[in-house]
């Protein structure tokens, strides 16, 4: 068996081109069920795991998809808003916790997510440097948006404009890191988290600007009794400062101040059986559960799934068929190669056994390979294919 | 790969294994309010009255926090980022209500374990005389709404306050009820025999005008049908010839015999008052902790004043 | 080894073939070649000089006859024990040599081994070959491959690879048809010389009637046949 497995492995390496190629093709075939299946067990671990300790989602009436997807997973759907009145009415139930999310702009490539301080015992987030959220204008940085921007505590950090022509849109704000997040493995770790009054801030909804009542005559059009007119030299923030707080505001209503969604968190199963029934008639809002929503569509494609099963042992099938042509017409080549083992003496097991080992050794290499990135792809393929489903659904 | 395996991407997400309905995480009782023993209670407040009241109401062991510094008005404090840290990690954090503690609209405070103590204590807050109305950007006029937030000088909405005190203290110590329920009724009787002083305080005054240093009356006038126009005086700052000019403008509308001061004024401005037929009289809105006696001695003080001006009872 | 000297390495008697899809048929009467000597079987082209090696070494099966090399009757055996029978007893120098191109000199020369249970490739076996590879000026290209190699030099790894088992008979088939005169000498003399060194048996395959002075025996391949009557 070893001089079979040497003979093998020598005309195995001399040919590497050809060889390369068989393995290749050979690792695709047996890698890709593999890898189907590692990453759809890793997959369901990590969707379905961040569905499931999501207890609800209140949201505007609408697709419950694009609300689960942009709520979980900060991926812009485009998803109506609910407003702060909503959170407030969860809050007055007293059945359960309301917690805002508000997405829409982006910090340097990451998306910029305004919340509420209860969502990071909700989420189990920890802290791997410097601390929580405390003021306006702070933010904290998951793990990979700080290793990709070079990022920590007391570096600063600009919001994304939402739209690069728009002369009259919101100038970006300079938000101050204050923490950065443990690796979670999921969408936390590239969020830009800020209190939900920073997000407003960033979207324009609330600023900030020199004292009127101070202001010099360069910067007021006019006084009238109880009313002063400015002009564009008034000074706007862009940065949120200690010396500056006081001055931010928003005008109107806050509880009419926009959130994307509210994840709901029911105080006792009774509680969140009360909540549902609450909102199966609601006209403008729905209240979801992101697990059923995920079963849902998972079911949609599973279907979907059986046919391009098919398709994949149909095209595994026909490597394998090919492989065999291949060898078969390799070792027809070498007819003269036979001949001469067959005329020095040459058991026919023994040449068999050459053959067969050339077939092990080239299936042999390819299930390696195809084993170790059908592994790797089980370690990280849930992060990359989760943003890959999200980014493209 | 990543476009060649976009095929794959619903192939991974349909091998997901559907899980069964409704097993999905709805109930958390982590989130719910939990009853806590009195020892590991920490309430944090923004101003002296609600800690009083706190004081009043919760068991041995639980530990009231007013953090803001002497010798600074708790309505304006500015908290830094670590002191905000300390509010975040209390058991209960009681707000005012009507916009008090300016540093709450922007610093980032764990919704669940908020009371907005005035909150529904009445319909609607008030406002001060004053705001600034002023335009820019396309915006148009708009005024940065000033919320008056003394409510506690209305001392039947104190009670209602420390109502919503005692529901949150009973709500984590469950066990404490009787305790907590007793102390709220004492807290209670005190706060409403102040009213009652404080009602016929307002019924002989009538609508005598009177001024005020500061906007801090609101609720004291609208509860107790008093006149009070606000001026912006400092107690402890020598006037300038244009405060007395306009103090001179504002006597000439009206008839004013008396002028509530949040702490007693300098001599000279006594004097200058006086000159003017105006009596200075003291009534300390007790935001701030007292350097003598507590709360109900404060307001009771307060009272005793304004009896004396209104010819109510004989002045101490 | 006394048991060899005794008969001769190649004996056919009565011995007639034909191949299976018909158009040639060989008959040898009698042919017998002694232990150690160096014989040639000459012939013109068609004649069944390689059919004659084929039937002496077991590779084909006579219809009729019997066919004795290095005293056992061929003939009787069954395929699989002729190829066991031929790896350790027969070696082989082909025409145009049949060196694999993916092995080494050292490989190539070491070939045999590794194709029948029978031979054990340990270091004694590496040590001859090596021995071997030395005695035929082939020491310093052991690492080399058969494309790497003159003519002369594949010739000689042909050589030691037929020699490398001690086989009782050296069979070959035109060794030397592609070689230059000059470098057709040397192969010769290196092959007698190793032949009689050990002394191996050699019938060689041959159309050159200028090498046949330098054979013990000639053997007429188409006088095989039986005598007309």
């Amino acid at each position: 068996m070893k001089d079979s497995l040497y003979l093998a492995w020598r005309y195995l390496r001399h040919h590497r081109a050809k060889t390369l190629l068989l393995v290749l093709s050979l690792s695709v075939f047996l890698g890709l069920p593999l890898i189907m299946r590692a990453m759809s067990r890793a997959t369901q671990e990590s969707l379905l795991a961040r569905a499931e300790a999501t207890p609800l989602l209140l949201g505007k009436k609408g697709s419950s998809l694009d609300l689960v997807v942009e709520t979980l997973y900060f991926q812009l759907k485009g998803a109506e808003p609910i407003t702060e009145a909503d959170i407030d009415a969860i809050h007055a139930t007293g059945l359960a916790l309301g917690i805002p999310i508000r997405t829409g702009l982006m910090a340097r490539g990451f998306p910029l997510v305004g919340t509420s301080l209860d969502y990071f015992p909700f989420r189990r987030l920890r802290f791997a440097k410097g601390r929580g959220l405390a003021m306006m204008g702070d933010c904290i940085l998951g793990a990979e948006a700080a290793e990709t921007l070079g990022l920590g505590p007391g570096d600063a950090l600009l919001t994304s404009p939402s739209t690069l022509f728009d002369l009259a849109g919101v100038y970006p704000l300079k938000l101050h890191v204050v923490g950065v997040l443990e690796p979670t493995y999921g969408p936390d770790d590239e969020a830009v988290l800020v209190d939900v009054k920073t997000a407003w801030v960033a979207e324009g909804m609330g600023h900030g600007h020199q004292d009127l009542a101070r202001a010099g005559p360069d910067v007021v059009l006019k006084r009238n009794e109880g009313t002063v007119t400015a002009n564009a030299k008034l000074v706007q923030f862009n940065e949120i400062t200690e010396s500056n707080l006081d001055s931010f505001h928003f005008h109107g209503d806050p509880s009419s101040y926009p959130v994307s969604a509210a994840i709901v968190v029911p105080h006792d199963e009774k509680a969140g059986i009360l909540l549902r029934g609450r909102f199966v008639d609601a006209p403008t809002r729905q209240l979801v559960r992101p697990a059923q929503v995920v079963d849902s569509l998972n079911k949609q494609i599973f279907r979907f799934e059986r046919v391009l099963q098919i398709v994949v042992w149909t095209v595994g099938l026909a490597t394998a068929v090919m492989f065999v042509l291949v060898m078969a017409l390799s070792w027809r080549l070498r007819a003269e190669e036979l001949r001469t083992m067959t005329r020095l003496g040459c058991s026919r097991w023994k040449a068999a056994q050459i053959m067969g080992s050339e077939i092990a050794l080239m299936v042999g290499a390819s299930v390696l390979i195809a084993g170790v990135f059908g592994i790797v792809m089980a370690q990280y393929g849930d992060t990359w294919l989760q943003n890959l489903i999200l980014r493209g659904s | 790969m990543r476009k060649g395996a976009r095929a794959g991407t619903v192939v991974m997400v349909t091998a997901l294994i559907p899980i069964a309905l409704g097993c999905s995480k709805e109930a958390d009782p982590d989130h719910a309010p939990k009853s806590q023993d009195a020892d590991s209670l920490s309430i944090y407040t923004v101003n002296y009255p609600l800690s009083y009241f706190a004081e009043r109401m919760a068991p041995a062991g639980v530990r009231v926090v007013f953090p803001a510094p002497e010798g600074i008005d708790p309505a304006f404090w500015k908290p830094s980022a670590e002191a905000v840290v300390e509010y975040q990690a209390s058991s209960l954090i009681l707000l005012n209500g009507g916009g008090y503690a300016r540093w709450t609209r922007y610093a980032t405070l764990p919704q669940a374990r908020i009371v907005v103590t005035a909150d529904g204590c009445r319909d609607g807050y008030l406002r001060t005389e004053q705001s600034v109305r002023h335009q820019h950007g396309p915006e148009g006029a708009h005024a940065h709404a000033e919320l008056a937030f003394t409510t506690w000088l209305d001392l039947r909405l104190a009670a209602c306050q420390a109502s919503r005190i005692r529901d949150a203290l009973i709500e984590r110590v469950p066990n404490a009820k009787d305790s907590i329920s007793a102390g709220f009724e004492s807290l209670e009787r005190d706060l409403l025999d102040l009213d009652e002083r404080l009602q016929i305080v307002g019924d002989a005054l009538g609508d005598q005008p009177l001024l005020g240093s500061h906007p801090v009356y609101p609720y004291l006038a609208n509860a107790y049908g008093l006149s009070i126009q606000s001026l912006h005086l400092e107690p402890d700052q020598e006037l300038s010839d244009d405060d007395w000019s306009e103090i001179d403008a504002t006597l000439r509308q009206r008839r004013v015999k008396w002028m509530l001061w949040e702490a007693p004024p300098l001599e000279a401005t006594k004097a200058g008052f006086l000159e003017r037929g105006v009596t200075p009289i003291v009534f300390d809105p007790a935001g701030q902790t007292p350097s003598k006696g507590d709360f109900l001695a404060v307001m009771q003080a307060n009272a005793d004043r304004l009896e004396c001006a209104a010819g109510v009872k004989p002045c101490p | 080894m006394l048991g060899y000297i005794r008969h001769p390495v190649i004996s056919l008697r009565d011995v007639g073939f034909e191949y299976a899809q018909g158009g040639f048929s060989i008959d040898v009467a009698e042919l017998t070649v002694a232990s150690g000597t160096r014989a040639a079987a000459i012939g013109p082209s068609g004649s069944g000089k390689t059919t004659l090696l084929n039937l002496i070494s077991g590779i084909e099966r006579p219809r009729s006859g019997e066919v004795r090399t290095a005293g056992v009757r061929v003939d009787r055996l069954s395929p699989a024990a002729r190829r066991s029978f031929r790896i350790t007893t027969i070696g082989f120098v082909f025409q145009d040599f049949l060196l694999l191109e993916y092995l080494d000199v050292l490989d190539n020369i070491l070939y045999p081994y590794r194709l029948h249970p029978k031979l054990r490739l340990d270091a004694s076996a590496r040590s001859g070959a090596r021995g071997l590879a030395s005695d035929l000026g082939l020491a310093g290209l052991l690492k080399r491959r058969p494309s790497e190699l003159s003519q002369g030099e594949r010739q000689r790894v042909a050589i030691a690879r037929a020699l490398v088992t001690a086989p009782k008979l050296i069979l070959a088939d035109e060794p030397t048809g592609s070689l230059d005169p000059a470098t057709k000498q040397q192969a010769l003399d290196l092959l007698f010389e190793q032949c009689d060194a050990r002394s191996t048996t050699l019938l060689m395959v041959t159309h050159d009637h200028g090498l046949l002075d330098q054979f013990a025996q000639i053997v007429d391949v188409e006088a095989l046949g039986p005598a007309e009557a």
